[in-house]
């Protein structure tokens, strides 16, 4: 008698894969792991690969993102290493290098010295895994997502949130377009010789007004949409 | 009864005010026009009370609106009341959308897609699509289509033929009369004056305040450009394009072989979407393309084409970068610039900060700096916007005077025509070159 159904690679991918889910379950899956991340510690990483190998999944260029990802975690790992609070507590903790020891005069007895512990590895590793978990989760869920989708299910609960999202969603890529608009305005009339110190005043001076007078505009065309209150 | 009533309504700014007089309505049906800066969109805004809620201009006299009244501009308690009964429609297309795509603008807004009012604008196609890939055009019919679908008493509508091409403007007419026999109450503030010759109240704002009189004449545009006189020896070519493609997302533009001679006036036109701002982007070298561009038959690359070929964006915010419109025209100028202030009549705003001035004269000091700039071929994506004929004309006499090669992308058929020697039609992602004569509404 099989106890385990059998299961192939590509029934796995295709139950992990978040586009043919519901949005509430993608919404809880997140809650949970941004809730189990707070409470748990060490055994945390037993259930953060459930969360990689959904992300793994979904997210299409994977390999970018993990590689953002991995810097991350590293950067967590070593600076929880070199900084970790045990140290600076007065806990035991087992020193693998001494960077500054805090016999050093003046900056050694100032900063009470640095050093590599294998405590501060552990804690680099766990807070690292939490937040690439977080992380990827978050991007997971944001590329198997329509806005379409979120928009009306956050308005469910919240009109207010609803719309901030929905403006913030848009606005992102209004001032990424603006500025390169604005850029190319200048490339076009060929003033980008003025130095690059004059270009950056004023895109950001057109940017920006720009910005306000769409701010402004946005929120005449709320009040006759009935958003403001 | 008038529904809408005001007297002694006056605006005042810091730099100037305007004094809009008295006015009482009872049509259903009326047409603000006037000149570009006169302030229409300021007597909207104030008659609405985004003006001094909104914006915080003051104001003096009194306002009734259907059953709302108020003295010296409306209170945010009016103004909300207000809000509820009526809808305004930006002339800043982009301005009145802020969700991501097309489908959510309507979710944010109701239960369900008001499917038959997309229907009814000919957008229902671009229910999935994202609001920052639509055209101008497909914008402003998404921005008239959620007017609709609130069902409000009074619409205003600031410039609302700006962007559309003329099928589109056919089919605005065609909502408005089924908006008016459902008793609806429309205010429409436009230069195109023409379109709504059939409005039943004609208001117009002048620096004396407003007037109940006629547009001076019935389709200025096409008289406007009988002097101009067509260039028949053009010899040299300044920019010719061989199998140029671009690609950008799912839209392709292919097989494009264009040419612009010196000195000539190319027009390109095409309905709303057809790629005619993303071919003129590749042309001046802003975004990436396949195939060649020539500058005076010498193949450059995308680079050589910055400062070369020069390109007025639809919305001129974007490219005013200075405190003051004569240092915003000296900006990158190679010559002297008071010829160009001469000509697009702008002598006395030199000290003003271009951002305060309306959106026809902000596109005058946009199209005097880019002039300035000596580019070999500009190209003018929709310079007509929110102008009146007279400062059309003025940009049309620069254009003229300078002798400068120019490729003018717009809806404005008769401006197409009057001006241009050669003219390109954007359709199904490739141009083919028509005869000006041949311009009209059945070839787009």
């Amino acid at each position: 008698m099989k106890l385990i159904p059998k299961m192939s690679l590509r029934t796995l991918y295709k139950a992990l894969d978040m586009g043919i889910w519901k949005l509430r379950y993608k919404v809880f899956i997140v809650a949970i792991y941004s809730i189990l991340s707070v409470f748990l510690y060490k055994s945390f990483i037993a259930i953060a690969p459930v969360a990689c190998a959904i992300a793994i999944v979904n997210i299409r260029r994977y390999r970018k993102v993990l590689l953002i990802a991995f810097y991350i975690f590293m950067l967590s790992v070593i600076s929880q290493g070199f900084f970790y609070y045990g140290y600076y507590e007065g806990q035991s903790v087992h020193i693998i290098l001494w960077i500054l020891r805090p016999s050093t005069p003046l900056l050694g007895t100032i900063t009470g010295g640095i050093a590599l512990t294998l405590e501060g590895i552990i804690h680099g590793v766990i807070v690292g895994t939490k937040i690439v978990t977080l992380m990827l989760l978050g991007v997971a869920f944001a590329s198997k997502t329509k806005v379409s989708e979120f928009v009306p299910f956050l308005k469910k609960y919240s009109h207010d949130l609803a719309l901030s999202v929905a403006i913030v969603l848009r606005y992102i890529p209004i001032i990424a377009d603006d500025f390169e608009n604005a850029y190319n305005g200048l490339l076009t009339r060929g003033t980008l010789k003025i130095g690059k110190f004059k270009t950056l005043k004023l895109l950001f001076k057109a940017v920006i007004v720009n910005l306000s007078k769409r701010a402004e505009s946005i929120a005449i065309s709320m009040y006759f949409r009935g958003h403001a209150r | 009864m008038p529904w809408l009533e005001f007297s002694d309504l006056k605006v005042m700014f810091n730099n100037k005010a305007i004094s809009f007089g008295e006015l009482e309505i009872d049509d259903n049906y009326v047409l603000i026009h006037g000149k570009s800066g006169s302030g229409k969109t300021t007597l909207l805004h104030t008659i609405l009370g985004v003006i001094p809620n909104v914006r915080s201009v003051k104001v003096s006299g009194r306002i009734r609106l259907m059953d709302i009244s108020s003295e010296n501009g409306h209170s945010i308690d009016s103004f909300k009341k207000v809000a509820r009964r009526s809808f305004l429609v930006l002339q800043e297309v982009d301005h009145n959308l802020f969700a991501k795509n097309v489908k959510d603008e309507f979710m944010l807004d109701f239960e369900r897609v008001p499917m038959e009012i997309l229907r009814l604008m000919g957008i229902d196609n671009l229910l999935e699509r994202d609001i920052n890939e639509l055209s101008y055009g497909e914008k402003q019919k998404v921005a008239i289509a959620i007017a609709l679908s609130h069902g409000a008493d009074v619409i205003f509508m600031d410039e609302p033929l700006a962007h559309l091409d003329v099928k589109s403007r056919s089919n605005f007419k065609r909502i408005l009369r089924k908006l008016l026999a459902l008793e609806k109450r429309i205010v429409i503030s436009e230069h195109r004056t023409h379109y709504f010759m059939d409005a039943q109240m004609k208001v117009k704002v002048t620096n004396q305040g407003v007037l109940v009189e006629e547009p001076q004449d019935m389709n200025i545009w096409s008289k406007a450009f009988d002097h101009v006189e067509k260039r028949t020896n053009v010899e040299k070519c300044v920019l010719r394009t061989k199998d140029l493609e671009v690609s950008l997302g799912t839209f392709f533009i292919h097989d494009v072989n264009l040419e612009v001679y010196e000195g000539e006036i190319v027009g390109l036109i095409g309905a709303n979407g057809s790629g005619k701002t993303t071919l003129a982007k590749a042309l001046s070298g802003i975004i990436d393309y396949s195939g060649d561009i020539l500058l005076d038959g010498v193949k450059v690359r995308r680079k050589d084409l910055w400062g070369k070929v020069a390109y007025m964006h639809q919305n001129p915010d974007i490219q005013l970068f200075e405190t003051s419109v004569l240092r915003e025209i000296s900006l990158g100028a190679k010559e002297d610039v008071r010829p160009y202030i001469e000509v697009l009549g702008l002598k006395k705003y030199l000290h003003m900060d271009p951002h305060t001035l309306s959106r026809g004269e902000r596109l005058r000091v946009v199209v005097a700096s880019i002039l300035s700039t000596s580019p070999k071929v500009v190209i003018l994506d929709e310079p007509t916007s929110g102008q009146d004929p007279e400062s059309t004309l003025r940009i049309v006499d620069a254009i003229l005077k300078f002798k400068r090669s120019v490729i003018i992308i717009s809806h404005e058929l008769e401006l197409i025509k009057g001006i241009c020697d050669r003219v390109y039609l954007m359709k199904e992602g490739t141009i083919h070159e028509i005869d000006p004569k041949n311009v009209s509404e059945n070839v787009i």
